[in-house]
């Protein structure tokens, strides 16, 4: 956690660098908005590692001596099979189908898409697959 | 015998266990944030540029027609949501359910009055100024930043929906559910964050 905080925090040192030389040299607004939010896009996930590093324990990606078991663990619930990612893309679809062939596609695509959000936030939530 | 074998698992039984990685969610929610800022990289980027080729006069004929004093008011209502939310995840934090619920639906509600506004500001700006997203260059990228802002904004009021439905749906609040409620604060603070900076460019710097 610590080293990849490190790693973005260098990253985003280089960056803000090269938005400060671009911005100065080249005086283009376009490029230097971009690399300044890259800036941000590198500073965000560092601050992020290295703010969640102080919080938890020290893991085994920070200590010289450890083994690839020691990472082992619990990840998290991961689903083993769903359909809805499957539906919410076939809604999501049919919704930027309509910015070609015209609005009245969203009107079908809307409640596919609300079916699939609605079916995979709640997916654990109820009937006999029921978690939480 | 038997009750010293129940104290001893009772003993090895890590009621916490330690945590050495960090939340999965999180640190997915927090790397797709971070590409959503290069979304809007690319949309202040477009508005820079417009700016820059159409020159000082032509932007200022036109930004003059926003109502600066009325975004104030709905940006410090976005702000304060955020604010309210964030107290809505350290009642999360607590196990505290009934004060997530209350918290984070005053915050559905700033945000959609928020929202509310902005639709308000739109429907002034295109009837008695006449700029529209095929008015002008100004009108294409003012409708296109904060419409896309706006979206997000949406986005997020559902999310909060489909939050406050999960802690009614689930048999009890658990840290999925705390889970959830944090990395829907962390979306909405980005989404206010973002709105500061448009709202700084647009409205203020001009």
């Amino acid at each position: 956690m610590k080293l990849q905080g490190k790693m973005f925090f260098g990253l985003a040192v280089f960056l803000l660098a090269t938005a400060i030389v671009y911005g100065l040299w080249a005086k283009e607004p376009a490029g230097t908005t971009a690399l300044f939010l890259t800036f941000g896009l590198s500073g965000m996930i560092g601050f992020y590692l290295s703010f969640t590093a102080r919080r938890v324990d020290t893991g085994a990606q920070d200590r010289e001596d450890a083994d690839v078991a020691d990472d082992a663990g619990e990840l998290g619930f991961f689903s083993p099979h769903s359909w809805q990612p499957l539906m919410l893309a076939s809604g999501g679809a049919l919704a930027f189908l309509g910015i070609i062939f015209g609005w009245w596609l969203l009107y079908f695509a809307s409640p596919v898409i609300l079916v699939a959000i609605f079916g995979w936030v709640f997916e654990y939530y109820r009937g006999a697959d029921q978690r939480y | 015998m038997s009750v010293v074998a129940t104290a001893t698992a009772v003993e090895t039984g890590h009621a916490h266990p330690s945590v050495n990685r960090p939340n999965l969610v999180s640190v997915g929610t927090i790397i797709w944030l971070s590409s959503e800022l290069m979304f809007f990289a690319a949309l202040f980027a477009m508005y820079f540029t417009l700016r820059s080729v159409t020159g000082t006069a032509f932007w200022h004929s036109q930004n003059q027609h926003l109502d600066v004093p009325f975004a104030s008011c709905n940006t410090t209502i976005l702000v304060l949501s955020s604010l309210t939310c964030q107290l809505g995840v350290f009642a999360a934090e607590r196990g505290d359910v009934k004060r997530l619920r209350m918290w984070f639906m005053i915050t559905f509600v700033m945000g959609a009055i928020f929202i509310g506004g902005q639709i308000y500001e739109y429907t002034d700006l295109v009837r008695d100024d006449g700029i529209s997203l095929k008015s002008s260059p100004f009108g294409s990228v003012f409708y296109l930043t904060t419409g896309f802002h706006g979206l997000h904004v949406t986005g997020g009021l559902i999310a909060f929906l489909l939050v406050l439905g999960r802690t009614y749906a689930a048999k009890k609040f658990t840290h999925e559910q705390a889970t959830a409620a944090i990395v829907v604060s962390y979306y909405w603070h980005f989404v206010d964050v973002v709105w500061i900076g448009l709202f700084a460019t647009i409205y203020l710097i001009k």
